[in-house]
């Protein structure tokens, strides 16, 4: 959903903001994936690895931040 | 284990945990399909707090499935929990019993699939250094394609064995040195058969585990045995519905049964006056698939004939219930001849473990034809490795099925090879009856 104040963002701060919150899932799988080692569920364990293989396939789609040096 | 701390729940976390899961079910059925918004108008989920409240709430049959879905708009009637955009796949049950039940599965559908089907796999010892072979057009059945699904999830190597011929299959065996394979009993004898025409050897193969489903010979102790003697392998048992889901499978233990997979599905074992029988005694099975979303079931009556075991625990570790056996026949395949219950798996035992004969065999029940009596006839191929005399298999067979089935068969040998073969289910039994139809249930 879109929300009101998302459309008045410029589609390149938009997806600045797509990119904060993929990194926080990043750190949140980051988290679980270092407890699910502890438990030692495979069942958790492997869906986190399917998570992973996810979040890295949505992150090809999400162009890359060209504003910080980059060319 | 691929849950412990779900299989591993102590009797009373676990029926808690049912119960809550029920509850939001039936909520959810209820909310959002026409079928049991009807159906469960007079059920409050939030009072259905205990096993005995459970028997209040009324079973589904697959006739009222059937004809729910003919009515209102698109594929699946009245069933339809979702939106149709939320639905990624198409599947159908085999219409054994009658015309096919379609069967929808959103995204969040093929997750629990795909779950019910990693813990089968992972009881079975399947790890991701294995690769699975799984010889099986899947088409529009749903068992096998959740089997690869499972597979993937736990990260061994998959190989899709459809549009192959049998020969293919077995060369792909001895190539590609699967060590699991997965396939139904009646289609594992054949596939040995044709390993042994084409001189490949399955018990030198990498095979070492056999996944049986579809059909329930994985739990026939001879059928098992006979199994693991040609493949050399250890054979394992599931048990599943395209509209329940894979509720059971077996374990490592010695025990000849199935687990119900208690965190997924609420199975209830139901005599005639349809109230619970108690361990150790045979019912029907009525399964309701606890995360079923798109479209979800509700006691839902699978005419098969099982027998909870009266153990607590298994040596697996497993607090789940215990299918003694596994299942014993579906409702509709135990015949009565002559005034007995004749159960095919007997027939399957007894035949499976006969020296001299080959696996293969066919029954067929006709009117008798002066008498107002029944006849019972088997047909069985010799094994040209033994050199029993064909008087001498069909004296003793005849004795031995007399004495398990109380039944006096006709025995006819023939040669090996001369016998229909099925190549995925076995359909071994014929009633051919016209004069005594009222006795074949």
């Amino acid at each position: 959903m879109i929300s009101e104040e998302n459309t008045q963002k410029t589609p390149e701060e938009t997806l600045k903001e797509i990119r904060t919150h993929t990194e926080t899932i990043r750190e949140e799988l980051t988290q679980i994936e270092n407890l699910s080692g502890r438990c030692q569920i495979p069942a958790v364990e492997r869906t986190t690895l399917q998570l992973r293989s996810v979040l890295r396939t949505m992150e090809l789609h999400i162009p890359p931040c060209l504003d910080e040096g980059e060319e | 284990m691929w849950n412990p701390a779900l299989e591993t729940m102590s009797r009373e976390d676990c029926r808690e945990y049912q119960l809550n899961r029920l509850q939001e079910q039936l909520q959810h059925a209820k909310d959002n399909t026409e079928f049991y918004n009807e159906k469960l108008s007079d059920i409050r989920p939030e009072n259905i707090t205990t096993m005995e409240m459970v028997t209040t709430i009324p079973t589904t049959t697959k006739s009222e499935i059937r004809n729910a879905q003919q009515l209102g708009d698109g594929l699946y009637g009245n069933l339809l929990a979702v939106d149709t955009e939320a639905i990624i796949s198409y599947h159908q049950t085999s219409g054994t019993t009658g015309s096919p039940i379609r069967q929808s599965d959103s995204l969040r559908d093929w997750e629990w699939w795909t779950d019910c089907w990693a813990t089968v796999l992972w009881a079975h010892g399947v790890r991701p250094e294995d690769t699975v072979f799984f010889p099986f057009s899947y088409g529009v059945f749903v068992a096998f394609w959740a089997a690869h699904s499972a597979a993937k999830r736990i990260g061994a190597q998959v190989i899709p064995g459809g549009g192959m011929s049998s020969v293919q299959r077995v060369e792909k065996i001895a190539d590609l040195n699967p060590t699991v394979v997965t396939l139904t009993p009646t289609y594992a004898f054949r596939l040995a058969e044709v390993a042994a025409q084409e001189g490949i050897d399955l018990r030198a193969s990498a095979v070492d585990t056999i996944i049986c489903a579809g059909e329930p010979g994985a739990s026939v102790a001879s059928t098992k045995k006979a199994l693991e003697d040609l493949w050399g392998a250890q054979v394992y048992d599931h048990a599943g519905a395209t509209e329940a889901g894979a509720w059971g499978f077996s374990c490592s233990s010695d025990d000849l049964g199935l687990h119900v997979n208690e965190a997924r599905f609420l199975v209830e074992v139901l005599g005639p006056d349809d109230e619970p029988v108690s361990p150790g005694s045979l019912g029907r099975l009525v399964v309701t698939p606890l995360n079923r979303y798109a479209q979800p079931y509700v006691r839902f009556e699978l005419s098969d004939r099982v027998r909870l075991s009266e153990k607590n625990e298994c040596e697996c570790g497993r607090r789940y219930r215990f299918v003694a056996g596994g299942v014993l026949g579906r409702e509709d395949e135990f015949k009565t001849v002559n005034g007995t219950l004749l159960s095919p798996r007997t027939v399957e035992d007894i035949v499976h473990g006969f020296d001299g004969i080959l696996n293969e065999f066919h029954v067929q029940i006709k009117d008798h034809p002066e008498k107002d009596l029944d006849t019972i006839a088997i047909a069985v191929e010799s094994d040209q490795n033994h050199d029993y005399s064909t008087q001498r298999i069909s004296r003793q067979l005849r004795k031995e099925l007399r004495r398990h089935t109380h039944l006096t068969f006709t025995v006819n040998v023939r040669q090996s090879g001369t016998l229909d073969r099925n190549t995925h289910k076995s359909n071994r039994f014929s009633d051919l009856r016209q004069r005594r139809a009222q006795y074949r249930q």
